[in-house]
């Protein structure tokens, strides 16, 4: 016949309770025919106020190699402005992008809206992403005000931390979007990179 | 009940080659010194030669530390040879 055992420690005063549920049905807790603990959080894993917080990673699917940990998550803000390499507008135009960074991987978005340019000159840039690219990185945007003369543009992320602007033309080179100055200039930028 | 907003540089990075130094800023609400929801955080990168002014105190040490003259030099090079081309 099987029995229950309930032992406190010797040297402490803690106390065992049994709550029973807010239903009118039966509920059952199965034990396996070895020894298990009922307390504390899973190998690896830190409860920290109701969400899993793994301690070094999560494989996925049997996997191994500790290369492919997912060991990072993490969503904040950067400040992007809006420039030009030769100079820069008088007065800053910024603003509140995001971020998201999945392991090695952060994708950012951002939106000047009716930012003036006015006393830029050369290359357009956007500065001020939240992490450095490993690589250089082709993105995407839609722009007001700045247009290129080229057939087909790209956000361009260099390992310098800088983003440029590049424009395709047929069967040449590629040339630097030229940053437009100005008053009521837009730009909406998103793209995703490699740390 | 006392509100208190908090702003710490909790997090500064030397990565790659070129020393850049990446800093998260974080943000937070603390009722009576239980911190109250999560953190917001905000990030940006100094690099070599950037100025670092208005920064915190350790973080302009970091820079200093690792953004020698020949970091900066080395830093301006790829700089300007990603300039000329693609």
């Amino acid at each position: 016949m099987s029995k229950v055992k309930i032992q406190g420690n010797a040297s402490g005063t803690g106390v065992v309770t049994l709550t029973a549920p807010n239903t009118n049905t039966d509920r059952t807790i199965t034990l396996p025919d070895e020894t298990v603990s009922l307390t504390g959080a899973p190998a690896g894993l830190d409860d920290v106020g109701g969400v899993a917080r793994a301690t070094s990673g999560l494989l996925f699917n049997g996997d191994t190699a500790a290369a492919n940990a997912l060991d990072d998550y993490e969503e904040g803000t950067w400040t992007a402005s809006l420039t030009g390499n030769g100079s820069a507008p008088s007065t800053a135009a910024t603003a509140t992008g995001t971020y998201t960074k999945i392991g090695r991987q952060v994708t950012v978005h951002v939106y000047l809206a009716n930012k003036n340019t006015s006393g830029a000159s050369g290359e357009m840039q956007v500065t001020g992403l939240p992490f450095n690219p490993s690589q250089s990185t082709t993105g995407v945007y839609a722009s007001y005000g700045l247009e290129a003369q080229g057939s087909f543009c790209v956000a361009y992320a260099r390992t310098s931390g800088t983003v440029e602007f590049l424009e395709m033309n047929d069967g040449a080179v590629w040339g630097a979007v030229q940053i437009v100055a100005g008053s009521s200039k837009y730009l909406d930028l998103a793209m995703t990179y490699e740390t | 009940m006392a509100l208190v907003k908090k702003t710490v540089v909790d997090k500064v990075e030397v990565v790659s080659e070129h020393k850049m130094v990446q800093c998260r800023e974080a943000t937070w609400v603390e009722d009576n010194g239980v911190m109250v929801g999560g953190k917001n955080f905000h990030r940006h990168v100094i690099a070599p030669g950037d100025d670092t002014t208005g920064e915190p105190a350790e973080t302009i040490a970091i820079c200093n530390a690792v953004h020698t003259p020949e970091v900066i030099a080395a830093y301006n090079e790829m700089v300007a040879a990603q300039e000329l081309g693609v």
